[in-house]
C-alpha cells in the first residue's frame, strides 16, 4: 500500500501508519475480546441460579452473599434455591420467601419500597447537586478572575500576564509615581 | 523482656507528651530550641516502640502465653514465622504495629519538613506528636499487648486460621500504612494552616510528597488485599464491597482527589482552600476506616471481633474533624487563590469536576455503608446494602471518572479552545469508534460494558497520543527514540509518571468490567474419575488425599486439566477444616492466561466420595494484578525529584518573636 500511495509524502505515510495502528488495535481487541462468548457456557437456569445467589446475604456470616460464604448454612440456602428454580419458581418468588424467613435483611441490596428507597434515591441526587456546586465553583472562580487585581496581597505576580492585566498594573503604577 | 517493652511503652507515652506541647510551644514562641528540643524527642519514641515490638515479638517466637495477647492470638502449633503476622493480627497489636510504623514514617517526614518548612515544622511535629500521643494512651490505657494474664496458660487459643497465609504478611501491614499514613499530609497541611503560611504555596512540595506516598501505600493495600481475596477466600472474587473494604476505599478516594487537586495549586496557586478541605476531609475518612474496622457498628468479616473501642476513634474524628475545620475557617483568610479560572473549559476545571466526583463516590460509598444503621434508627427496619447497590450505583461514576481521566490531560492549563480540542481528541474519538464496533463484532451486548470499553479507550489513547507526541517532537530535534522517550519522562516526572498511573488504572478498569460482567460460574457434582467441561476447559476429578496437621485437616482434590488439546497439567484445590475453630477454608487453584483464569475451589467433600466443586472463568483478571506494578511504577517516576536546584535548605532564622514575619504580614 504504502508503494502504491508514495512512500515519502508525509502526509500519506502519517495516514498509513495511523490506519496500521487502528487495525493492530482492532485485531488486538478481536482476540482480547472472545470472553464475550463465555456466557453461552452455562444455562439459563444456572445463570438465574448464581445471580439468586449474589443477591442472598448468609445470615450468620455478616455481608456476605450465599455464594462467598462457605459456611454450612449457605450451603443449604444454595441448595434450595437451586430445588427452587428446577422446580420453575420465579426469581421474585424466591426472594419472597426468604425474605419471609428472615425478614428484607436477607437481601443484600434494598428494596425499593418505604425508607430503603432513600438508599436508592439519594445518590442520583447527590450526582444533580455535585453538578450544580462545579458549575457554580467555577462560575465564581471565572468571575473572581476578571475581578481580580493582578497581584494578590502577598505580592505574587502572575508568571505571564496577559496584555489587558499588564496594562491595568501599569495604570496604577503611573498613577502613584504621579502623586 | 516484656516488662522491658512496658516500660518503653510508658516511656515513649510521656515523649509524645512531651513532644506535643513543646512543639506547639515552639511554633507559637518561635522558639528554635523548643522546636528542636521536640523533634529530638520525637526521633527517640522510635527505638523505644521497636522495642516494645521486640518484646511482643520475642514472646510470641518463645511461646510466653503468660502475655494475654499471645495467648489470645497464637499457639503450639502455629509456624514461628508466624510471630510477626500474630503480631498485627489483634486489636491490640495492630494498635502497636501502627505506633511503631508511624513513628518510624513520620520521623522522616519531619526531618524534611524541618528543612524545607521551618516555620510549619513545629506545628506539624506536634499535630503528628499528637496523633501518636492518641494511639500509645489506647494501648497503655484499653488494648495492651504486652499485659498479662493472672495464671499462664499451657497453649494458646491460636490465630485465626483464615489468617495464616502467605498474604497476611504484606496485606494487613500496607492497609494499616496507607491509613495512618495519612495523618503525615494532613499534619504538614494543619501545620501550615497553624503557622498562617498556608496561603503561600511552600507546603506544597512537602503535601505532595507524603500525599502520594500515603496514596501509593494505600492503593497497594488495597490491590495486595483484593489479590488476597481472589486467591484465598474461594469464592472467585476480589472485592465485596464490605463494609472494612469500603471503609478503606473511602481515604484512598479521598487522597487520590488530593494528589490532583495539589498539583493545581502546585502549579497555577489555586484550590488552596479546597486542599485543606481535602486533605481534612481524608483524614477523617482514615480515621473512620479504623472506627468501623475495630468494631464499629456494621458486621464486617474483617472486624476485629472483641473490640469495642471504635466508638473512641469514631469520638476523636469527630473531635479532629472539628478542631481541624475551626482552624482552616480561623486562617480561612490566608488561603485565597492566586488566580482563578480564565475558561469553563480547562484542566483546571476538569480537575475540580474529577475532585468533587471522588467525593461523591467516597460520599455514596459511605451512605450505603451507614444507611442502615440509619435506617434500622428511623424506621426499626433492619436491612442489608452490599455488593449489587454498590456495583450499581458506583459503577456508572467510576466510568465517568474514566472519562474525566481521559479528557483532562489532553486540555491545556487556563483555556481550551475549540480547536485544540477537536485536534486533539480526534484520533481518542476515532480509536474509541473502532473499539466499539469491535466490541460489537465479537458479541459483547452488555451496554455498561460497550460504555466502559469505550471510556477506557479514549484514556489510554490521549495517554499514549501524549506520549508519541513529545517523543516524536524530541527525535525530530535529533534524539533517538529511546532516549527520545526516556527523556520526555524526565522533563516532566509529575505529569508523565501520572500519565503512567492513569495506564495502570485503564488496565484495572478492564480488568474488573470484564470480569464482573463476563464470568462464569458452574458448581459441579463429581466423584473421582468423572470429568467435565466447562468453555473450551476440560477438567478430571482425579483423587483426594487427606492429611492431618494438629490443629486442622486439609483435603487436597487433584485435577488432570485441558485447555482444548492443550494439556494444562495438574490442579490442586484444597479445603481445610479448623475444628477448634469451626471454619472452613479453601483455597482455589488457578491457571491464569492474559486473557482468563480458570478457577477451581471445592466447596464441600461429602460422606460417600462425591465432592462439590465450584469452577469458574473469570476473564481479564490477570491485567488487574499486573495493573499493580505498572501504578507503583508510574507513581515513583512521579515522586522522583526533578532536579538539584530544587534542593535547597531553608534555615529558620533566629529572632526575637516581634520580627517574626508572620505577625509582621498581618
Amino acid at each position: 500500500m504504502s508503494a502504491l500511495l508514495g512512500n515519502h509524502h508525509p502526509l500519506r505515510k502519517n495516514m498509513f501508519l495511523k490506519m496500521i495502528g487502528l487495525l493492530t488495535v482492532q485485531v488486538l481487541f478481536l482476540n482480547a475480546a472472545c470472553f464475550a462468548s463465555n456466557t453461552e457456557f452455562i444455562s439459563d437456569e444456572e445463570k438465574k441460579i448464581n445471580s439468586l445467589n449474589a443477591v442472598l446475604m448468609c445470615p450468620v456470616c455478616p455481608g456476605e452473599s450465599i455464594d462467598q460464604s462457605q459456611n454450612e448454612i449457605a450451603t443449604n440456602m444454595r441448595t434450595i434455591v437451586k430445588d427452587f428454580v428446577e422446580d420453575g419458581k420465579s426469581e421474585k418468588e424466591i426472594k419472597d420467601y426468604f425474605v419471609g424467613k428472615y425478614g428484607p435483611v436477607i437481601l443484600l441490596e434494598p428494596t425499593t419500597s418505604g425508607i430503603s428507597i432513600f438508599a436508592w434515591l439519594i445518590p442520583p441526587v447527590a450526582l444533580g447537586f455535585a453538578i450544580v456546586i462545579v458549575i457554580v465553583a467555577i462560575n465564581v472562580m471565572r468571575r473572581r478572575q476578571n475581578a481580580a487585581a493582578p497581584y494578590n496581597r502577598y505580592g505574587l505576580i502572575e508568571e505571564s500576564i496577559s496584555e489587558k492585566e499588564k496594562e491595568k498594573y501599569f495604570s496604577v503604577i503611573d498613577r502613584i509615581s504621579n502623586e | 523482656m516484656v516488662e522491658l517493652g512496658q516500660i518503653a511503652l510508658i516511656l515513649s507515652f510521656m515523649i509524645a507528651a512531651y513532644s506535643t506541647v513543646v512543639g506547639f510551644a515552639g511554633g507559637m514562641l518561635n522558639g528554635r530550641d523548643l522546636a528542636a528540643s521536640a523533634r529530638w524527642g520525637f526521633y527517640s519514641i522510635c527505638p523505644l516502640l521497636l522495642l516494645a515490638t521486640a518484646s511482643l515479638i520475642y514472646a510470641f517466637v518463645t511461646n510466653d502465653f503468660s502475655v494475654k495477647y499471645v495467648a489470645e492470638n497464637s499457639n503450639l502449633a502455629m509456624p514461628k514465622a508466624y510471630a510477626w503476622v500474630a503480631f498485627y493480627s489483634g486489636n491490640a497489636g495492630s494498635l502497636l504495629y501502627i505506633s511503631v510504623a508511624f513513628s518510624i514514617m513520620a520521623g522522616i517526614a519531619i526531618r524534611f519538613v524541618n528543612s524545607k518548612l521551618p516555620y510549619t515544622s513545629p506545628y506539624a511535629l506536634g499535630v503528628m506528636s499528637m496523633v501518636l500521643l492518641f494511639f500509645l494512651a489506647v494501648i497503655l490505657f484499653l488494648a495492651n499487648p504486652l499485659e498479662r494474664h493472672q495464671i499462664p496458660l499451657e497453649d494458646g487459643q491460636g490465630m485465626n486460621p483464615l489468617l495464616i497465609h502467605f498474604g497476611m504478611f504484606i496485606h494487613p501491614p500496607f492497609q494499616m500504612l496507607g491509613l495512618i499514613s495519612v495523618a503525615l499530609p494532613f499534619s504538614i497541611a494543619i501545620g501550615a494552616l497553624l503557622a498562617g503560611r498556608g496561603g503561600r504555596d511552600e507546603w506544597v512540595d512537602q503535601g505532595r510528597l507524603w500525599g502520594m506516598i500515603s496514596w501509593l501505600l494505600l492503593t497497594t493495600g488495597l490491590l495486595l488485599g483484593a489479590w488476597w481475596a481472589y486467591t484465598i477466600l474461594g469464592w472467585g472474587g476480589y472485592w465485596a464491597w464490605d463494609p472494612v473494604e469500603n471503609s478503606a476505599l473511602m481515604p484512598w478516594l479521598g487522597m487520590t482527589a488530593f494528589v490532583h487537586s495539589i498539583m493545581v495549586q502546585k502549579r497555577r496557586g489555586m484550590f488552596r482552600m479546597w486542599n485543606m478541605v481535602l486533605i481534612i476531609v481524608s483524614f477523617a475518612m482514615a480515621q473512620m476506616g479504623m472506627f468501623i474496622n475495630r468494631g464499629g457498628p456494621v458486621p464486617s468479616v474483617h472486624s476485629f471481633a472483641e473490640s469495642t473501642m471504635g466508638w473512641i476513634f469514631l469520638a476523636v474524628m469527630a473531635a479532629t474533624l472539628f478542631i481541624s475545620l475551626s482552624i482552616f475557617i480561623f486562617r480561612y483568610d490566608t488561603l485565597k487563590s492566586r488566580s482563578g479560572l480564565d475558561s469553563m473549559i480547562s484542566r483546571e476545571s476538569v480537575f475540580l469536576a474529577q475532585n468533587v466526583l471522588f467525593l461523591l463516590i467516597a460520599f455514596v460509598t459511605l451512605w450505603g455503608t451507614i444507611y442502615p444503621i440509619f435506617s434500622e434508627a428511623v424506621d426499626d427496619t433492619t436491612m442489608t446494602i452490599g455488593q449489587p447497590f454498590f456495583n450499581k450505583v458506583n459503577g456508572p461514576l467510576m466510568i465517568l471518572l474514566v472519562l474525566l481521566m481521559g479528557i483532562g490531560p489532553v486540555l491545556p492549563w487556563r483555556k481550551a479552545g475549540w480547536g485544540s480540542i477537536n485536534k486533539m481528541l480526534r484520533v481518542p474519538f476515532l480509536v474509541a469508534c473502532v473499539v466499539l464496533i469491535s466490541s460489537l463484532i465479537s458479541g459483547i451486548n452488555q451496554y455498561w460494558v460497550l460504555i466502559s470499553f469505550v471510556v477506557c479507550s479514549v484514556s489510554v489513547t490521549t495517554v499514549l497520543q501524549e506520549l508519541v507526541r513529545g517523543t516524536k517532537s524530541r527525535h525530530s530535534r535529533g534524539e533517538n527514540w529511546g532516549i527520545a522517550f526516556l527523556s520526555l519522562l524526565g522533563a516532566n516526572r509529575p505529569r508523565y509518571g501520572g500519565y503512567i498511573v492513569h495506564l495502570s488504572i485503564v488496565m484495572l478498569a478492564i480488568g474488573i468490567t470484564a470480569s464482573s460482567f463476563y464470568d462464569v460460574q458452574k458448581d459441579v457434582v463429581m466423584k473421582p474419575g468423572d470429568s467435565a467441561v466447562l468453555g473450551k476447559y476440560t477438567f478430571t476429578y482425579i483423587e483426594v488425599s487427606e492429611k492431618s496437621y494438629s490443629d486442622r485437616m486439609e483435603e487436597t482434590a487433584k485435577f488432570e486439566v485441558w485447555s482444548d488439546d492443550k494439556y494444562i497439567g495438574y490442579m490442586h484445590p484444597y479445603r481445610a477444616v479448623y475444628p477448634e475453630f469451626q471454619i472452613a477454608a479453601t483455597r482455589g487453584a488457578i491457571h491464569s492466561t492474559v486473557l482468563e483464569d480458570f478457577y477451581l475451589v471445592p466447596s464441600e467433600f461429602m460422606e460417600d466420595g462425591q465432592a462439590v466443586f465450584r469452577v469458574l472463568i473469570n476473564p481479564l483478571v490477570l491485567w488487574m494484578w499486573a495493573s499493580g506494578p505498572v501504578l507503583i511504577l508510574g507513581t515513583l517516576v512521579s515522586l522522583s525529584p526533578n532536579s538539584r536546584k530544587h534542593r535547597k535548605r531553608v534555615r529558620l532564622p533566629s529572632m526575637s518573636t516581634d520580627q517574626n514575619p508572620l505577625r509582621m504580614a498581618k
